[in-house]
């Protein structure tokens, strides 16, 4: 076993796979090193770096019998091995309906411009420093317990095929989130922020230990009966909808087995006029990602165009059974959720005009939730989800937030709630939902005329 | 070589003031996966990783460092990165307690009990069994999607620690199942065998997969698929419920397994996945469910996916009480939880995923023991209510009190007899309040180990193979819904 540090170019190691293989593959090289400061019960806690590398090769027989394989052992024989592994899953394979190959494209490197020389390098101890003064400024509550995570990640892809398409991205991400809770309060009351972004200085702990802490209130919540209410959904919330949303009816698949809600006959439902959602991965005020994992430039495009839908994410192979171009919304074919087909991951929401203010004044009687969990489809044709409130849900009179209250489950269909919507805030941020920079909405505020809760708690 | 690296990264790890350091090299760590979808390859892939990974224990802070490349200078470099990590950990910490188990150090060899490698099946028997059974699940035009897939894993980790631990472990997992989507009038519904997400899963080889005999069970589930289109909707209320044995698993892993892990109980998983809202205090007094509950986490029980011979601190797989007849007796531990709650020893419940993870406190296989009810008697004494089969839809709330489960299954319970099927069932509670009303299990020729290869937590997240035995349970009043609450 003699794996060797990878150090020769992208291009030059996947030619070297590429020229292993009898027939037509394409190959994707991953090289990723992560610091992640994991803090629990107001400590550092568990921080972590990992450096990895790793190959993932497609092979592709004659009538679309497809084999896939990966590794992270990039010695000759480790390579060798790979070849053989995925050469001889696509012999066996029976053959993919439609398979039209691989793309051709350009030969050489293109980079992503997400990431610099600046931010390429993890700057641990200025964060270190921030992370300290973030937990002292949580001392002024009376019993602070603060948690959360910082996530800064130098990201590399690189993608080649045997049509001549050889691309490379590289990124940065950077993440982070933090909540502050006060155990002297019963039940005890929370507080919760977080961002992402392609620029770790626009990551800044204190700032949202800040945050957190402006929105944890100083009193117990009160328990509040199930029902409908009017209510401002605050941005984490929303990207778990949109991130939802994403994985029930906007892709491909969906579409070609008939659950979308895109294919329903009577035509698709709208959502409000005032929303247009698209499929940005291009968008700087997050994670940039210039190339899905077939090496497509990603492309913007509209999937919800003010309420209306549009069409479903592709790859290559969905596409050409669509008779239509690539969206460049491949997955990495070697993981298992690739098996969901291609997904939009970048949704972003036009921003609107409405402060934070103007929203509250307009909800003037409701909730505001800051963030769900454990979010789950009911069911994902009628695309209705279930999850409970979290870290910061209050009632509001009046246009003002009156107290904390206990924890609710909500029960509602995503599109429902999207058609209900009256206002988008002014004010949009990236969430990156799977802390590794894949899923990122970018995402304001939602005013929602009616959330349906179906329980609630006392905490 | 193994050994050599292991020790490099030891010595590198092991600096001056470091309390406590462990190595994980992974010499080899496979996973295949192969889905078949409406007779074409959705996906066949193959994975074939290394790695190592290091965690280092200072007097106030723990640092973790791993990677993918195993050189001298890689795995050197992982170990300084967790040192690094530690030190810089202790800059805001106070003093991590630690037991010293006097039973400690162990050596030894770990291997599953494999009869038929699954990686020597040829490929081609694995793809003929997989589109045997879609195509036996394809019963008619109402079945849109027909999918059946199977996995395989293998890991051979070298484990080394600073104090003298030292094992081998290889462990071998396999997993298989199918569901059919039906879709007619616009109304979708999946049925899924031996359950749902990817079908069951074992610690062993293929004969696991050929047990299950996917094609001769494709008709029905296709079958079932298509009556469920059609059938009614649940009906609301509060009503008596049976759980099927495979949901019963999924409730427990939900509301028992994941509220009593100590790391979430002390406040140390409260970012992400959150706590819980059982207490320390609660030990030998909360009454977490009715005397017929006894819940044990079991890392011993032969052929499940919870077991292993040691966790990734050297501390050998145990069995552990939770709920002894209804009251709270313990919890999932580690050293250090353990430790801050005065406990003697580790529950041995630290498990990383790979090298590149770092060990977190995870459940092994938590069991809830089985009764002394026939099924049929459980149904009887339910007399009129609902029996619920295979989940496809779960949440909890992050103190594990509020849930609601969906299920693929439904039927209507009238006069003590099963009754037609009905579709979109869920059920809703609070977790002491719902484990309270447990009223009966059936007996032990009805109890099965579940395996889910897929438990999430952590940050970096983590996806954990866990087992959980369960039996067919009778709930007394509990909150039902057809399609929502």
């Amino acid at each position: 076993m003699t794996t060797s540090p990878v150090t020769e170019p992208s291009h030059d190691l996947l030619a070297k796979v590429l020229s292993r293989v009898s027939g037509t593959a394409d190959a994707r090289l991953y090289r990723e090193r992560w610091t992640t400061l994991r803090f629990a019960n107001t400590r550092l806690y568990q921080p972590h770096w990992e450096d990895s590398a790793g190959v993932s090769l497609r092979v592709a027989h004659e009538g679309g019998r497809i084999g896939v394989a990966t590794t992270t052992d990039l010695t000759t024989e480790g390579l060798d091995r790979l070849v053989r592994q995925a050469s001889a899953l696509a012999a066996q394979a029976p053959p993919v309906r439609s398979f039209p190959g691989f793309p051709s494209g350009h030969r050489g490197h293109s980079s992503s411009s997400s990431a610099t020389p600046a931010t390429a390098a993890p700057r641990l101890e200025a964060k270190e420093a921030e992370l300290e003064r973030a937990l002292a400024r949580c001392g002024i509550l009376a019993e602070p317990r603060v948690a959360g995570v910082y996530n800064e990640g130098d990201c590399e892809l690189a993608v080649a095929n045997t049509s001549g398409l050889s691309s490379v991205a590289r990124r940065t991400v950077a993440q982070a989130s933090f909540l502050v809770e006060d155990l002297a309060r019963d039940p005890p009351v929370s507080g919760w922020s977080e961002i992402a972004h392609w620029d770790p200085s626009h990551v800044n702990l204190d700032a949202l230990a800040a945050e957190a802490l402006e929105r944890t209130p100083r009193e117990p919540a009160h328990p509040v009966e199930p029902g409908t209410y009017r209510v401002l959904l605050r941005g984490p919330a929303v990207a778990t909808i949109l991130t939802m949303l994403s994985m029930g009816g906007l892709g491909a698949f969906a579409v070609e087995e008939g659950w979308s809600f895109l294919t329903e006959p009577k035509g698709a439902p709208r959502i409000a006029e005032s929303l247009t959602i698209s499929d940005d991965p291009s968008d700087d005020r997050g994670l940039p990602s210039l190339m899905d994992y077939e090496g497509t430039p990603h492309r913007p495009r509209h999937v919800f165009e003010r309420g209306e839908a549009r069409g479903p994410a592709h790859d290559v192979l969905t596409a050409a059974r669509a008779g239509v171009s690539t969206t460049g919304n491949a997955l990495p074919p070697e993981a298992p959720w690739s098996s969901a087909g291609p997904l939009p991951l970048h949704l972003v929401v036009e921003s609107g005009t409405a402060t934070e203010d103007e929203m509250m004044r307009e909800l003037g009687r409701g909730i505001v939730v800051t963030r769900l969990h454990y979010v789950r489809y009911v069911h994902r044709q009628k695309t209705l989800i279930t999850g409970m409130t979290r870290d910061g849900t209050y009632w509001v009179d009046h246009g003002q937030i009156q107290h904390p209250v206990a924890n609710l489950r909500v029960t509602d269909s995503m599109l429902g709630l999207l058609a209900r919507t009256l206002l988008v805030g002014k004010d949009a941020r990236c969430y990156n939902e799977d802390e590794r920079g894949v899923l990122s909405p970018i995402v304001p505020s939602l005013l929602v005329d009616g959330l349906h809760f179906s329980s609630a708690t006392t905490f | 070589m193994v050994e050599d690296l292991l020790k490099a990264a030891l010595d590198a790890a092991r600096g001056t003031g470091v309390r406590y350091a462990e190595v994980r090299l992974y010499s080899d760590y496979r996973h295949e996966y192969l889905a078949i979808k409406n007779g074409q390859t959705e996906v066949l892939t193959s994975r074939d990783d290394r790695g190592l990974g290091v965690r280092v224990l200072r007097p106030k802070g723990w640092g973790f460092g791993a990677t993918s490349v195993l050189t001298r200078e890689a795995v050197r470099e992982a170990a300084l990165r967790a040192d690094r990590m530690a030190r810089s950990a202790e800059a805001t910490g106070s003093e991590i307690p630690w037991t010293e188990e006097a039973h400690l150090p162990h050596q030894g060899h770990y291997a599953s009990s494999v009869r038929e490698d699954p990686f020597e099946v040829p490929l081609e028997e694995k793809v003929a069994l997989l589109s045997d059974a879609v195509r036996g699940l394809q019963v008619g035009p109402a079945v849109k999607v027909g999918r059946a897939e199977l996995s395989a894993w293998k890991e051979e980790k070298h484990f080394l620690s600073s104090e003298g631990a030292s094992y081998v472990s290889q462990i071998t997992h396999v997993g298989a199942g199918m569901v059919a989507m039906a879709l007619e009038g616009g109304e979708m519904q999946l049925r899924s065998y031996p359950t749902s997400f990817g079908g069951d899963f074992a610690q062993g080889g293929f004969e696991h997969i050929r047990s299950w005999d996917l094609p001769g069970h494709a008709a029905e589930t296709g079958h079932t698929a298509v009556a469920l289109v059609t059938a009614p909707v649940a009906p609301s209320g509060v009503m008596n419920l049976v759980l099927a044995s495979d949901q019963l698993a999924l409730q427990v892993h939900e509301s028992v397994g994941h509220a009593t892990e100590l790391d979430r109980v002390l406040g140390y998983e409260a970012g992400y996945a959150g706590t819980s809202f059982v207490r320390t205090q609660d030990r030998g007094s909360l009454r977490y469910g009715s005397p017929r509950m006894t819940i044990v986490a079991d890392a011993t029980v032969p052929g499940a996916l919870g077991t292993f011979g040691w966790d990734d601190e050297g501390t050998p797989a145990q069995r552990v009480e939770i709920v002894k007849e209804g009251i709270h007796t313990g919890f999932l531990s580690s050293r250090e939880t353990a430790a801050r709650i005065n406990l003697p020893r580790s529950g041995g419940a630290m498990r990383g995923e790979g090298p590149l993870r770092t060990p977190l406190i995870r459940m092994t296989n938590v069991n809830l023991l089985p009764g002394d009810h026939s099924p049929q008697e459980l149904i009887q004494e339910a007399k009129k209510g609902i029996y619920l089969e295979t989940n496809v839809s779960w949440s909890i709330d992050d103190k594990r009190l509020n849930f609601q489960f969906g299920c693929e299954v439904g039927r209507v319970i009238e006069n003590g007899e099963l009754g037609p099927l009905v579709r979109n069932p869920l059920y809703s509670g609070m977790t002491p309040v719902f484990w309270n009303s447990l009223r009966a299990t059936s007996n032990p020729s009805t109890w099965h180990v579940w395996g889910i290869p897929n438990c999430g937590k952590g940050q970096p997240g983590q996806a954990m193979h866990v087992g959980h035995g369960a039996p067919m349970g009778l709930f007394e009043n509990v909150r039902v819904g057809g399609g929502t609450l």
